[in-house]
């Protein structure tokens, strides 16, 4: 435990059930993307934080495929992937933002962002005081890139090393769908490894754990969801302001947090 | 979950009420707060299990609202 919040353990009855739902998951992907190339972190890095919560610079990288509006879009049907990005000031009306990916339900997210790409909360957490200031540019990926070579070489790196050119603090980080789960994990290692520290959600634990992270908080929601459920406003609020408070408290890398929140929207 | 919720309330009232009364039961008591255990074994099998998969069957649904006409 860590305070009152779960830690997911790799060992016992529940971990060797997220490994055998791993295990499914990682051989049926191959039936519907068969150039895909699972490519856990091999070396977690880990950076501490040393300022308190209300001097955060943080920012907010995210594989759901947001995007500005008058952006071009990303490209789903790359037999690869797009491990391109997009940055976009984090002052933006958020009304300027859509998401572009074929792999998740995004239709609540469409409607309301933040319950996936949590930019308004993070401004209220920043005029209440909670954290400092949020970082000039936020930026966004889409997820599905099924070998993620060029993302390793090229743009993970690319933004890990603007941020820290930015000064940022922290960064929170959102996934879309499984094979984003992977791409956000790449991208969180990056980032953590020039000298960030970071967490980011997960809605697939069992992925999370063989990608192997800095930290993850682990939020039982479906696809579509990975900042909290759709117009809700204060919960939203409350679930970020949780997770990024986890950062100081977690003292080992590869540490996923259970956030004791339940889906309680539509299935179907 | 709010099924379990109405029977945990329903409980606790019970066992409350059995509580203050004049000459409180034991096993009335007991029972209540065995009910309340199996509630609460209950609640976590739904949230582990059943929650789980019915969340695994909308991801799995959701890119066909992406499918080509």
């Amino acid at each position: 435990m860590l305070g009152n919040y779960e830690i997911l353990k790799k060992e016992g009855a529940q971990y060797e059930r997220r490994l055998r739902l791993f295990q499914s998951w990682h051989e049926n992907v191959f039936k519907w993307h068969e150039n895909f190339v699972f490519t856990p972190n091999k070396v977690v890095n880990w950076t501490e934080i040393s300022k308190p919560m209300n001097e955060w610079k943080v920012g907010l990288v995210s594989s759901c495929g947001v995007h500005l509006r008058s952006q071009k879009p990303f490209d789903t049907d790359a037999h690869e992937g797009d491990w391109s990005y997009r940055e976009f000031s984090s002052d933006i009306n958020p009304k300027e933002l859509m998401i572009t990916d074929s792999h998740y339900d995004h239709s609540e997210a469409d409607e309301d962002i933040n319950c996936m790409y949590p930019i308004t909360r993070l401004h209220e957490l920043v005029n209440e005081g909670v954290i400092g200031s949020l970082s000039k540019t936020f930026y966004g990926f889409m997820g599905w890139i099924a070998n993620p070579k060029d993302l390793i070489a090229d743009t993970a790196p690319q933004v890990a090393n603007r941020l820290k050119e930015e000064g940022v603090d922290v960064i929170l980080l959102t996934p879309g769908c499984a094979v984003c789960h992977q791409t956000l994990a790449i991208i969180q290692n990056t980032i953590e490894g020039v000298g960030i520290p970071t967490i980011m959600t997960t809605l697939k634990p069992q992925l999370t754990e063989q990608m192997r992270v800095p930290r993850a908080a682990y939020i039982r929601f479906p696809y579509g969801f990975a900042a909290g459920p759709a117009n809700q406003p204060e919960l939203q609020k409350q679930m970020i302001k949780e997770i990024l408070s986890l950062i100081p408290e977690i003292k080992e890398p590869e540490t996923i947090i259970k956030m004791p929140y339940r889906w309680r929207g539509q299935i179907g | 979950m709010d099924i379990i919720a109405d029977f945990r309330q329903d409980m606790l009232e019970r066992c409350a009420a059995e509580q203050k009364s004049t000459h409180p039961r034991e096993a009335r008591i007991n029972f209540y707060n065995s009910q309340l255990s199996r509630l609460d074994n209950l609640e976590t099998v739904l949230e582990e299990d059943v929650l789980e998969i019915l969340i695994r069957i909308r991801n799995i649904s959701g890119p066909i609202e992406y499918f080509p006409d």
